[in-house]
């Protein structure tokens, strides 16, 4: 029979996946707090994973996703609705969308004539136009959004995820991030906090801002630079000689043979990354297929295209990040200014590599159990920023704002909830975002309100106290 | 039974005096109402009522205790107050129901047991807009409504938890073996393994006693010196005597302070959202190794920590400040800079002093009673915002230090000051005297002086000017023209148009509408104007300008320096509000072309225009610059004339002017120096001072000036500390909601501590040095217990309570019950010193086992919980790092004071990502001084376990993942590393079997065995890069990475 502590290290020893089902139950925690409630799936879920492609800055619902005609009618008036007590910045009157919309697809889902790709996969998505109650400034809002917190450092969603259903690659990470964003919480927002730090995301390619480029992108110490495969062999070998010998005389002590085993996985893994993000086996088709031929869209359409290859191998969170590439605005979808320039360039960079990622998720049989989730950290103002007219720009908007989902045991071409006539405030179906939450983890087979972890005193859960399932939008 | 409709027009008719219409509009509603009334009353009873009963009473009833939320649905009056959040009525209007909304699972989710049928949520929305028509029986909330709150701890039960108890008198158990009674600690330890039939093993061998006690005490490897001394030192006291010589490295601090920096979340940034540096916080690191180096009496530490700034002051001001910058500890935490609610920023940064406070200190995790009472902990709502209140009176502030040269400096400053005061009273004084001897002298001729300022009062612009040459004292023809008056007098210049210069235009900020001239940001400033002249003569220059400081520069006419005193007045701001014309002084000018020059160094004042006036021709070149002769000056004349002080003369004149010239002179010689009069004040008189004086009293004026200057940088703010703020007891929030406050409760400690009954906190303090003193307040248990067992697991890798920063009912239970309460009265005993109870523990048998367990031991306690051999375990992050630049020779001790300036924060891009990292990996320091970027942590401290600086830790993990052998197998530093170090032994050791003896000496603190040295030297023998790849492999051994 194991001990608690062999459990723990015999389980550590994989890149990430701490929690196989069942096995946490005997408590591979690390020392101190007494249970964690846990071993999920609760249930038989749609999703075994999840892409978040995440738009940092926040992108304008009004402009891509919600219609309000109401706007277009009453441009330039006062609003006649009460705003929000806490505002960013200092905003003016109600500004119509530039762009027109059109229904898309079977469903006639409306998007803004800024899409020209999107639409052939509009009967896949599901829109959530009412989310909601989340901060008003990047950081809050970011941090609200990746860990459900906007005050306290708590575990990103992913590495919950990761600590929840544990690994089914043990030579890959649980949890990449893929060219994460340094800003706005940086490492925390892939950060673990409380939780054991092997369930914390795995940046490929390091975090900044900007962003590094996907053709940099790299695992950090894979490949070592001064000594060849051999050589590294035989030094493996000799260590672990010594090592073994060192350990005969100490045979309780399972951290040291975890240890031992562990640099046979880190050699394992030093074949097994490099091969995941190696695209030389993809196919001009498939490359073309996420806009990989074209200069604007070759950097997201790489990401995307990462992420599918992650997809196959079962990583169970990958995070792209659509962040910093404008020269005229810090964040990439944060057009306090220059509204119409910034979200061209924006949906330009994005709508070929999504509407590719989808499609070849879908014909390779990966959509049905993977949810794929887009949107930003809150949407923009239904008024305009206070300002030069001639650049005008929206500000940050937290009380009504579109995401959608795609895939992953959601309905296709569905839209749920909405914002009032104005896009100001959500009204049906809010969905707040320890709603979004207890609804991704419902997806992936977790109840929110199982999935937590004994700390400080208590069982913390992703969902703090709240969270709602939008049963409405289940497949 | 009588609706409300009716009522209303009943009462109506019966006042009277209302029109007919709406005496007939009231009455049909009111008709129309009782019939409704029916088929409403009969609605809430069919669709209503019963809802509310089966779904809402249990929680929201008449009985059920204290309602969830302090809301009762029982009653229209119950759902009219509302509880926490509100009524939940509303205004007939959907959208401002809460009632409605929480059905709809909107702003709550109501009931909890699931969302009810949309049809039924319809129903009360539409009785909620026809007005919550109800019978009489559900108007008022029925009496036991009104029974007080259930308290929903038990703190008689609480208090049995074993945290709570007193700290016992341990009796010591008898133990037969006498190798373990010798000691209190092996006795205890020693009869829990005879209990359980644990056999412990043996000592461990010396070297392995070494490098365990230095690489536990200092957070280093021995040297081959301090190896080769030891073991050549047979005596039983040489284990001592090395002890000693730890705990008196000033490298021991450097390893302990780092254990107390865990528990306090010491970081330099920020962190959050936006990652700011916290310049300052480097003090409170510095303070915190100097502590444990001084062996700081523990009580005094946490006092000093939370209310270093309340304590007496005292005559050192090292003392001051040492105690001052402990309270970073309550600034240091994690903020959230960007947050856009002020109320909600300030609830969440007391909430997390509060709970850092609670755990580091004891043991309880307070903030969980933020929301509720703790749901196992016996700590309340009402106790969380007693302590949140002293935190709410508390300010965070970044602070001055004391210095001897600010105490100078300030003293010299208040002796100009009074010099300065001392002057003008004097002056003050002598004239007062002297006008009020002759008045009746004094009338006439300032009579005289009078009627000619009236005379040149209504003279013509030529004349005026002549009342600027005229006058005592210069006067700028600037402030006395308009530009178009001024014409042909001379050259009135905009600053912005010189023709050469070193100098920055201003138009938007400093010059907004005017346009000024002023420095570039440093460096020499100088500007040159030229102009055409069409008389020689003596003219006089005059700047507009506007100064805060002053800031004196040169000015040169045609080549020649003729004032190096220039531009050297204070008009009060820089902005165009302040801006003066000051007459500069008057000088030769030629015929035909000029030049002036302006030069300064550094700054500039903001130079608006420049007046080239030509307003006496009469003057002869030779004259004396400052004094126009040739000229009336007729009060100085008057003065002469009469035989009378000029000053006094002066005075008695503008009484005059402004007064009442009726009085009798000796009444009017009291109005002088009456309030308001001309002489009532230094400042009103000193416009009639001598020359002599006004110059005495300039001279003070620039030396005060610069002093306060000097007193200005002096107190430059240099550590991040608190100070008290308001006073005030703090407001529950509702369900630590900031939007909804409760009842103020007043400041206080813990009851389950200090009790129900507590003296009250002061009115004029925020009470944190109260709070300290409660803390450490022998009667408190939990301090010297939960100090004491985190000393215990720094030494032994686990707690005698595992869960070192939780002593509440949800923590782990003390393995060894009577040793943490020996250990903890033992460190009170002994005034708090951790020091000696750390010799106590480092001198026990337990300490000096052997790591590797015995058969038995393999089966009877596979996780050595009972201590019968050494815990090993690997080192923490910062201890790997000094070690591997120790063995390798990099290891700079003197480096101390890095500060995050060193390091980029906020914002980092991959580039300047890349040269943290370069820093970090270039720097040679001790670990413990490297910055802590939150968010932002040094890789290697990141993969090593480096505990998130966001919370206390005292517990750090200590995980195993492939991640920290790949960093092993391939960093460049690990790497280069290991060639420093083979390059050292390369250069001591002649033979290849003497080089392998010292790579395991200075590596792993032993000898190798003749099996080891030839497996080494088989692996050289094969290996192309040979002796760096064996000195890496050492590097990586398990042998290496623990400290066993």
């Amino acid at each position: 029979m194991l001990n608690r502590r062999e459990l723990l290290n015999h389980w550590c020893v994989g890149f990430g996946g701490l929690a196989l089902q069942g096995l946490m139950s005997r408590q591979a925690l690390p020392a101190g707090e007494v249970t964690s409630k846990h071993a999920v799936p609760n249930f038989p879920a749609p999703a075994k994973r999840i892409i978040f492609l995440f738009m940092h800055g926040g992108p304008s619902h009004v402009d891509l996703f919600d219609p309000k005609p109401e706007l277009t009618r009453r441009n330039g008036e006062a609003p006649p609705f009460q705003r929000t007590r806490v505002q960013f910045a200092e905003r003016g009157n109600l500004l119509a969308s530039p762009w027109k919309f059109r229904p898309t697809g079977k469903s006639g889902i409306p998007m803004s004539e800024l899409w020209q790709h999107l639409p052939e996969v509009a009967d896949e998505l599901c829109m959530l136009h009412s989310v909601c109650d989340t901060n008003v400034a990047h950081g809050g809002a970011c941090m609200k959004l990746f860990t459900g917190s906007d005050s306290k450092l708590r575990p990103s969603m992913g590495s919950w995820i990761s600590y929840g259903l544990g690994s089914e690659n043990r030579n890959l990470p649980d949890f990449i991030t893929i060219c994460p964003s340094s800003l706005h919480g940086g490492v925390d927002n892939f950060g673990s906090a409380f939780l054991p730090s092997i369930h914390q995301g795995v940046p490929l390619g390091e975090p900044g801002y900007p962003n590094s480029l996907a053709k940099d992108a790299q695992f950090r110490f894979l490949k070592s630079d001064f000594a060849t495969p051999d050589e590294q062999r035989r030094q493996l070998d000799f260590l672990q000689q010594l090592n073994r010998q060192h350990l005969e005389t100490r045979r309780a002590d399972s951290e040291m043979a975890a240890r031992i085993e562990s640099y046979e996985m880190a050699f394992r893994m030093q074949t097994a990354a490099p091969e995941a993000v190696d695209l030389a086996a993809e196919t001009t088709a498939t490359k073309r297929l996420y806009g990989m031929d074209e200069k604007h869209t070759e950097n997201f359409g790489q990401m995307c295209l990462l992420a599918r290859r992650f997809a196959e191998r079962d990583v169970r969170f990958i995070q792209i990040s659509h962040a910093h590439s404008l020269p005229f605005n810090n964040e990439q979808w944060d057009q306090h200014s220059h509204l119409k320039r910034g979200h061209e360039i924006n949906v330009s960079q994005i709508d070929k590599p999504i509407t590719g990622l989808i499609k070849d998720l879908k014909q390779r049989g990966l959509l049905d159990d993977t949810l794929v989730l887009w949107g930003g950290e809150f949407g923009r103002t239904p008024t305009a920023q206070a300002g030069d007219p001639k650049i005008i720009g929206r500000d940050h908007h937290a009380e009504g704002f579109t995401m959608w989902m795609a895939g992953g045991g959601v309905k296709g071409g569905f839209r749920y909830g909405s914002t009032d006539e104005f896009g100001y405030y959500a009204v049906k179906n809010r969905m707040t975002i320890h709603d979004l939450h207890a609804t991704i983890l419902h997806l992936l087979g977790i109840d929110h309100q199982q999935l937590t972890y004994r700390h400080a005193g208590r069982d913390f859960r992703l969902t703090d106290v709240y969270g709602q399932v939008a049963n409405d939008i289940l497949a | 039974m009588v609706g409300p409709f009716k009522t209303r027009a009943f009462y109506w008719v019966l006042r009277g005096g209302i029109s007919a219409f709406v005496l007939i509009t009231a009455l049909s509603v009111g008709l129309r109402g009782q019939l409704a009334e029916t088929q409403d009353l009969e609605f809430f009873e069919t669709k209503i009522r019963p809802v509310l009963i089966e779904h809402c009473f249990a929680c929201h009833g008449a009985d059920s205790g204290t309602p969830e939320a302090n809301l009762r649905l029982d009653s229209l009056q119950g759902m009219r107050q509302g509880g926490d959040n509100g009524s939940v009525l509303g205004d007939r209007k959907e959208t401002e129901s809460l009632l409605v909304s929480a059905l709809q699972y909107d702003a709550f989710e109501m009931p909890p047991s699931g969302k009810l049928p949309a049809a039924v949520v319809a129903d009360f929305q539409a009785w909620i807009e026809r007005g919550t028509p109800a019978p009489e029986s559900f108007q008022l909330a029925s009496p036991h409504g009104e029974a007080p709150k259930k308290p929903t701890i038990d703190w008689q039960q609480a208090g049995k938890h074993w945290a709570f108890q007193p700290i016992q008198k341990v009796t010591l158990p008898e133990v037969a073996d006498p190798a373990w009674r010798q000691h209190p600690i092996d006795a205890l330890i020693y009869a829990k393994l005879a209990q359980a039939g644990v056999q412990p093993v043996n000592e461990v061998d010396r070297h392995g006693l070494l490098r365990r006690v230095y690489l536990n005490l200092i957070g280093l490897p021995p040297t081959v010196e301090e190896i080769q001394d030891f073991i050549n030192d047979d005596s039983p006291a040489a284990f001592g005597r090395v002890v000693e010589s730890l705990l008196d490295s000033p490298r021991y601090g450097e390893r302990w302070g780092r254990h107390w920096l865990d528990v306090v979340r010491y970081a330099d940034s920020n962190g959050a959202d936006e990652n700011h540096p916290y310049p300052f916080a480097w003090r409170y690191r510095n303070y915190v190794i100097d502590a444990f180096n001084r062996d700081m009496p523990f009580d005094d530490f946490l006092v000093e920590q939370l209310a270093g700034d309340l304590l007496e002051q005292t005559e050192q001001e090292s003392l001051n400040n040492r105690r001052l910058i402990a309270t970073s500890f309550l600034a240091l935490g994690i903020k959230i800079d960007a947050e856009q609610d002020p109320e909600k920023k300030r609830a969440d940064i007391i909430d997390e002093q509060l709970d850092t406070m609670g755990r580091a200190f004891l043991g309880m995790t307070i903030g969980c009673a933020r929301c509720h009472d703790h749901k196992f902990d016996p700590i309340s709502t009402n106790d969380y915002y007693g302590l949140s209140g002293i935190l709410r009176s508390t300010k965070l502030q970044n602070r001055p230090l004391e210095s001897a040269e600010t105490l100078s400096v300030a003293g010299e400053l208040k002796s100009i000051q009074m010099q300065i005061n001392q002057l003008g009273v004097r002056e003050l004084g002598r004239i007062r005297t002297a006008a009020a001897m002759q008045t009746e002298l004094y009338m006439e001729a300032a009579t005289e002086v009078r009627d000619w300022q009236r005379n040149q009062a209504a003279l013509k612009v030529e004349d005026r000017l002549s009342g600027v040459v005229s006058g005592d004292r210069l006067q700028a023809v600037g402030a006395v023209l308009d530009r178009s008056e001024f014409q042909s007098m001379g050259v009135w210049l905009d600053a912005e148009s010189f023709q050469r210069g070193e100098a920055a235009i201003d138009r938007e900020n400093y010059g907004k509408g005017i346009g000024i001239v002023s420095d570039q940001g440093g460096g020499n400033t100088w500007v040159e104007f030229d102009f055409d002249l069409p008389e020689s003569g003596i003219y006089q220059v005059e700047f507009r300008y506007a100064a805060e400081n002053a800031r004196p520069g040169k000015l040169s006419i045609n080549g020649l320096l003729v004032n190096d005193d220039s531009m050297a007045k204070v008009t009060g701001g820089w902005f165009p509000d302040k801006q003066i014309w000051m007459v500069e002084g008057r000088y030769q000018f030629q015929k035909g072309p000029n030049t002036l020059r302006f030069e300064v160094s550094p700054n500039m004042s903001h130079l608006d225009e420049i007046i080239v006036a030509w307003v006496e021709p009469a003057v002869k070149a030779d004259a004396s610059q400052k004094v126009a002769s040739g000229v009336q000056q007729t009060p100085e004349k008057i003065a002469q004339a009469f035989g009378v002080d000029r000053a006094a003369l002066l005075a008695w004149a503008e009484l005059l002017r402004s007064g009442n010239t009726d009085e009798p002179p000796t009444e009017l010689a009291r109005q002088l120096s009456e309030s308001g009069g001309p002489l009532s004040s230094v400042e009103k008189a000193e416009a009639y001072f001598p020359i002599t004086i006004l110059n005495s009293l300039k001279e003070l004026r620039l030396k005060q000036q610069a002093l306060s200057q000097r007193l200005q940088e002096l107190n430059q703010p240099q550590v991040m500390a608190v100070a008290d703020d308001e006073i005030s007891d703090a407001v529950v929030l509702v369900r630590g909601n900031h939007r909804n406050p409760g009842a103020v409760v007043p400041r206080r400690f813990l009851t389950i501590v200090a009790g129900e009954e507590q003296a009250s906190f002061p009115t004029g303090q925020s009470g944190r040095l109260e709070l300290a003193r409660a803390i450490t307040d022998g009667k408190n248990p939990l301090t010297a217990r939960v100090i004491a067992n985190r000393i215990w697991r720094w030494h032994f890798g686990r707690g005698l309570v595992e869960s070192t920063d939780n002593f509440g009912l949800k923590g782990a239970l003390p393995t060894h019950p009577e040793l943490l309460d020996f250990l903890a009265a033992y460190l009170i005993e002994n005034d708090w010193s951790i020091k000696v109870l750390q010799r106590l523990i480092v001198s026990s048998r337990v300490y000096q086992l052997d790591g590797r367990p015995s058969e038995n031991q393999i089966e009877q306690d596979p996780e050595n919980q009972l201590y019968g051999r050494w815990p090993s375990r690997r080192m923490e992050a910062e201890v790997l790092r000094d070690s591997l630049l120790k063995v390798a020779g990099k290891l700079e001790l003197e480096t101390k004071g890095a500060t995050v300036s060193e390091v980029t924060t906020a914002n980092p891009s991959p580039g300047n990502l890349a040269e943290n990292r370069a820093y970090y990996e270039g720097a040679n320091c001790r670990s413990v001084f490297l910055p802590i970027v939150r968010t932002n942590v040094f890789r290697f401290y990141g993969l090593f376990d480096f505990p998130n600086p966001a919370a206390p830790k005292g517990n750090r993990d200590s995980t195993t993942v492939p991640t920290q052998s790949l960093f092993l197998l391939n960093s460049h530093w690990v790497r280069q590393l290991a060639n420093e170090w083979s390059q050292k032994i390369e250069s001591t050791a002649t033979t290849e079997t003497k080089r392998v003896e010292r790579l395991y000496l200075s590596g792993l603190g032993r000898m190798p065995s003749a099996q080891e040295v030839s497996l080494a030297l088989g692996f050289i023998r094969q290996e192309p890069d040979a002796w760096p790849s064996l000195c890496h492999s050492i590097l990586m051994l398990n042998e290496f990475l623990y400290i066993e």
